[in-house]
């Protein structure tokens, strides 16, 4: 008799640690999941931050040629804006040095932007015009996916950052994403 | 007296919709045009509605109009596309649809055009047809002609160059053709009904109005990226 219940304790205890590592495979691989899926969002939202940009990267050499019959821009922003947009194409491995550029680039951009505001004889001629309108809604769009691109960062950072999901992430090498700033900022015109 | 605690969970119940819809700040548009501020006349709005829908009939492309009074703190770009997004303008994976949005106190414009839409509507043909047909008559405090033929010009560019699916607007099938409630929704309306009838001996019946909202209608799910353009007047 005594035998017997030893063995139903140790099946029981079997079961018992059997259904442990059942529950804790099934939330780890359902946590892993959710994370790489939080992951993908933040790499598809980057992808679109990059195509957003890249619009406004191929709009460079088209302001550069409508613009620079006008003496009311400064030669030496155009040049700067022409080198900024060779470099950035070449670093389109490296994306921190790519965030630096575009910053650079949006302050050039803003200075023409901000001679554009400053004479309205320049507002009156419908290349210019025109120009300033795609170049307005670039940035908007780049605002936006920006936005979401950041909010996407925000999911998939604090689920990381979550107990007791931050044992799978550290485990699986989860790493928090850097948000994207920057220092452009359109005002309303 | 028994039945207090049953009453209020009844009760609350009714409650529950509207406080769980109160969050977000964007409005959710349901119909082509939403005047918050009453500058269109009914009359106006079936007008403008007609070419809405024409445009949806011919190429399932969605264009809403929304009038504000103020779109602070969040600005008119931002607030445009937000509303965009919790509206869902366009057909779901086509994203064809397409925003203009005037803040009256402001003195602002802005059409926010869909992903689906960038390519036939660029920033600079839209900002053509809105300084030609929309601010002159926005200036004049005239709102109806003003959106009546900037959605017009839009509508017509639209027309003429959607060459994508033209997908119609998959309506819920509601079993009471007048009651826009589906099956199981229908069922709680009559549960609850039956409970309030037997908790108060049938002197209450008129609670179910709250439970009608947010049955059909609305736009298909689409999205915008920001693209379009935006002015003053």
């Amino acid at each position: 008799m005594q035998m017997k219940a030893g063995a139903t304790i140790g099946i029981a205890a079997a079961v018992v640690v059997f259904l442990i590592i059942l529950i804790s495979t099934i939330w780890t691989i359902s946590t892993y999941n959710k994370l790489v899926k939080l992951e993908e969002g933040v790499d598809g939202k980057w992808a679109q931050v990059e195509n957003v940009y890249q619009y406004k990267i191929d709009l460079i050499p088209q302001l550069v040629t409508t613009v620079e019959g006008y003496q009311e821009f400064e030669s030496s922003t155009l040049v700067n804006i022409t080198a900024l947009r060779s470099r950035w194409m070449e670093a389109s491995d490296d994306e921190e040095e790519q965030l630096d550029i575009s910053n650079q680039l949006d302050t050039a951009l803003r200075s023409i932007i901000l001679t554009y505001e400053n004479y309205p004889n320049l507002q009156s001629i419908q290349a210019v015009s025109d120009l300033m309108v795609s170049l307005e809604s670039v940035e908007n769009q780049i605002k936006v996916e920006r936005m979401r691109y950041n909010e996407e960062v925000r999911d998939l950072n604090t689920k990381i950052k979550q107990f007791p999901a931050v044992i799978v992430a550290n485990t699986f090498g989860f790493e928090e994403r850097s948000y994207f700033e920057s220092n452009f900022a359109p005002d309303n015109p | 007296m028994r039945w207090h605690p049953l009453v209020a969970i009844v009760l609350l119940l009714q409650v529950i919709p509207v406080w769980a819809f109160a969050g977000p700040s964007y409005p959710k548009l349901e119909y082509y045009v939403t005047d918050q501020v009453g500058v269109l006349t009914v009359n106006d709005i079936y007008d403008i509605e007609d070419l809405c829908l024409e445009v949806d009939n011919g190429t399932g492309c969605e264009i809403a109009v929304l009038i504000v009074n103020t779109t602070q703190p969040d600005g008119i770009d931002l607030f445009a596309v937000k509303t965009f997004e919790e509206s869902g303008i366009g057909k779901e994976g086509l994203d064809n649809g397409l925003l203009l949005m005037i803040s009256v106190s402001e003195k602002m414009w802005r059409i926010e055009v869909g992903y689906g839409l960038e390519g036939i509507l660029p920033p600079i043909k839209v900002n053509q047809i809105a300084e030609d047909n929309l601010e002159p008559f926005l200036e004049e405090g005239n709102y109806y002609e003003g959106i009546l033929y900037t959605v017009a010009f839009l509508g017509e560019e639209i027309l003429d160059n959607w060459d994508g699916p033209v997908e119609k607007e998959k309506e819920p099938w509601y079993p009471i053709p007048f009651i826009p409630l589906l099956w199981w929704q229908l069922l709680i309306v009559v549960l609850i009904a039956l409970a309030v009838f037997v908790v108060t001996g049938g002197r209450v019946l008129f609670f179910a109005g709250g439970l009608f909202k947010g049955g059909g209608g609305g736009f298909g799910g689409g999205r915008s990226g920001g693209s379009g353009a935006r002015g003053r007047f």
